[in-house]
């Protein structure tokens, strides 16, 4: 800290003495402290640090050193959670898939499109600026083996993990890198995969790839499905199994998977079972829906899982016609990733939406919910305030857009941090 | 722990006198909230007179008056203080002109006030966020030293980051 005698504060003689600092119209901070610099760097988005790094020498060796600064990083990436945490609605993004246009024709389109990652976020300045500011991302140009329309996705700190077979790519897209992993371990013994899952794990600092998989075999001529597992650690750069204890009578299906407080869960409609992994100790675990949620199941209500306050939650709901007329939303209060062989589940809350929508999809904070409309928009709908935003994108056709939630521009290297190349 | 005589219960009063002569008299709890001052309260047998020559009354007002509404709605625990603390930093730093800006950035990074430092860092970074890079070189006076072909190169390497 700066040297003081005498109880007087005086700077460092080493350090620049302050400027004698002159107003000019329009002009700035001519000769900041490097480290104030640095400050004010954490704060700006991915794409302007790399456009910045052509002002000057001294700035482009200062922005290629911070950015490979792993506490730099986490800094960046701190701050950019804190100001999506304090606009009115979180981060979405949309990755058109490709499942509709496999004509040669639309070839060229699909190169084109395929290349673009839509974000919309909040422009948060005003009470009633209600506009979602689209930016979008290039992709880096990707391994051709990897079909965009059939690949799963899941994204965590600007990381955007897409797998598809035993191909699995990171990609950070607001700085414009892509990885191969390496081959999974478990994909020469016949598994396919069922979940594909990218997070962090905030105890061993890692970021880990889960793939949650399923293997077809016979017994007396009754076919059953093994279920396996295994992880990548980015820090590690290698694969390895982890045991799950799970055989299933028939063909699994997996609803989307849900992060909450360092546990991954998967609801296997199919099974009426929510499988969980822990992020920290690398365990599996499968829990049962209670009766009383499988009766409503069975009573024609889709369930899917969700996170809402924090805690894991299922929407329970039921489509006439196309339409939901009513929401329920049910959650467990300490679910802790079913360590104890089961949850209990209380009904929280019963939302009327006030206009016709096909399904709910998430909250994208507690109080905002994100529903897919019957007319093939998007709702906002505020539970609280009750507010409504319908969210529409001209540039896309509708029938073919993925989405997922809060997604964040970090400059994550995709790399690890550990091996640049 | 502070070495001075009073109790617990009687607030310490602190003087801060800046470059320009102008004093400041501040309670302990509110001056504390910048680490530089902090650590001298902290010393054996600090006074409670301390001399700033780097920061001028202006720019110390200011910075002390962010100190005081920070200290005074930390004190009470109300969940919603968060909310009224953020409220509260938009309007300080929305009408600031550069030239305040600038210096109430070197004051507070000279007084280690981490909070207002990100605050205000914030609050440029918001300023410059969108800009070419010739808007940048102008708005903090910065030639370009790149040799001819050097920053074109940069440039391409970086294309996604122009358009």
């Amino acid at each position: 800290l700066t040297i003081y005698s005498a109880n007087c504060l005086e700077r460092n003689p080493k350090e620049q003495p302050p400027p004698l600092f002159i107003a000019m119209a329009g002009s700035i901070i001519c000769d900041l402290p490097e480290g104030a610099l640095v400050e004010i760097f954490s704060w700006l988005p991915p794409e302007s640090l790399m456009r910045f790094k052509c002002v000057s020498k001294s700035w482009y060796a200062l922005i290629n050193s911070v950015i490979k600064n792993p506490e730099f990083v986490n800094k960046h990436l701190h701050n950019v959670n804190t100001i999506s945490s304090s606009s009115t609605s979180s981060l979405v993004f949309c990755c058109v898939s490709f499942a509709y246009c496999r004509h040669p024709k639309m070839e060229s389109l699909r190169q084109r499109l395929f290349k673009v990652v839509t974000v919309f976020h909040d422009h948060h300045n005003e009470w009633n600026s209600r506009n979602f500011v689209r930016e979008r991302f290039r992709l880096p140009t990707l391994p051709s083996e990897l079909n965009l329309a059939h690949a799963k996705r899941s994204h965590c700190n600007g990381i955007i993990c897409l797998a598809q077979g035993e191909t699995i790519v990171l990609c950070n897209p607001a700085i414009m890198e892509w990885r191969t992993l390496p081959k999974p371990c478990l994909d020469n013994n016949g598994f396919i995969p069922l979940g594909v899952v990218f997070g962090y794990d905030s105890r061993a600092n890692d970021y880990k790839v889960v793939r949650f998989e399923h293997y077809r075999l016979l017994r007396d001529q009754v076919e059953y499905f093994k279920i396996g597992a295994e992880v990548y650690s980015l820090r590690s750069d290698s694969w390895k199994e982890v045991g799950i204890q799970l055989e299933l009578d028939r063909f699994p299906h997996v609803g989307e998977e849900v992060f909450c407080k360092g546990v991954f869960y998967w609801f296997v409609w199919t099974h009426d079972i929510i499988v969980s992994f822990n992020m920290f100790d690398e365990v599996f675990h499968s829990i049962p829906l209670p009766d009383d949620l499988i009766v409503v199941t069975r009573k024609g209500h889709s369930a899917q899982l969700a996170v809402w306050n924090n805690s894991v939650a299922l929407f329970l709901f039921k489509q006439e016609k196309a339409v939901t007329k009513s929401i329920q939303v049910w959650a467990t209060d300490d679910c802790s990733g079913g360590v104890n062989g089961s949850c209990s589940w209380i009904k929280k809350l019963t939302i009327t939406p006030p206009v016709d929508v096909a399904f709910p999809l998430a909250f994208l904070k507690n109080d905002e919910l994100l529903m897919q409309a019957a007319t093939k928009t998007f709702i906002l709908y505020n539970i609280r305030s009750q507010m409504i935003r319908e969210l529409s994108f001209m540039e896309v056709p509708r029938s073919s857009v993925d989405w997922d939630y809060s997604y964040v521009k970090s400059l994550l290297s995709v790399h690890g941090g550990t091996q640049p190349r | 722990m502070s070495s001075s005589s009073t109790t617990t219960t009687t607030t310490r009063l602190l003087m801060l006198k800046a470059s320009d002569g102008v004093t400041f008299e501040v309670e302990e709890a509110v001056a504390t909230k910048l680490g530089a001052i902090n650590n001298m309260v902290e010393e054996e047998g600090s006074e409670d007179l301390i001399c700033l020559p780097n920061v001028n009354g202006k720019f110390l007002g200011m910075v002390l008056e962010w100190c005081k509404k920070h200290a005074n709605n930390n004190t009470n625990s109300d969940k919603g203080n968060d909310e009224v603390n953020k409220w509260w930093d938009k309007e300080f730093v929305m009408d600031l002109d550069q030239n305040t800006l600038y210096h109430l950035l070197m004051a507070a990074d000279y007084l280690s006030g981490t909070e207002l430092v990100d605050l205000l860092t914030e609050k440029v970074a918001s300023m410059i966020r969108g800009k070419k890079v010739e808007e940048i070189r102008e708005t903090f006076k910065i030639k370009s030293d790149f040799l001819p072909g050097q920053e074109e190169e940069i440039r391409k390497k970086n294309s996604w980051a122009f358009e």
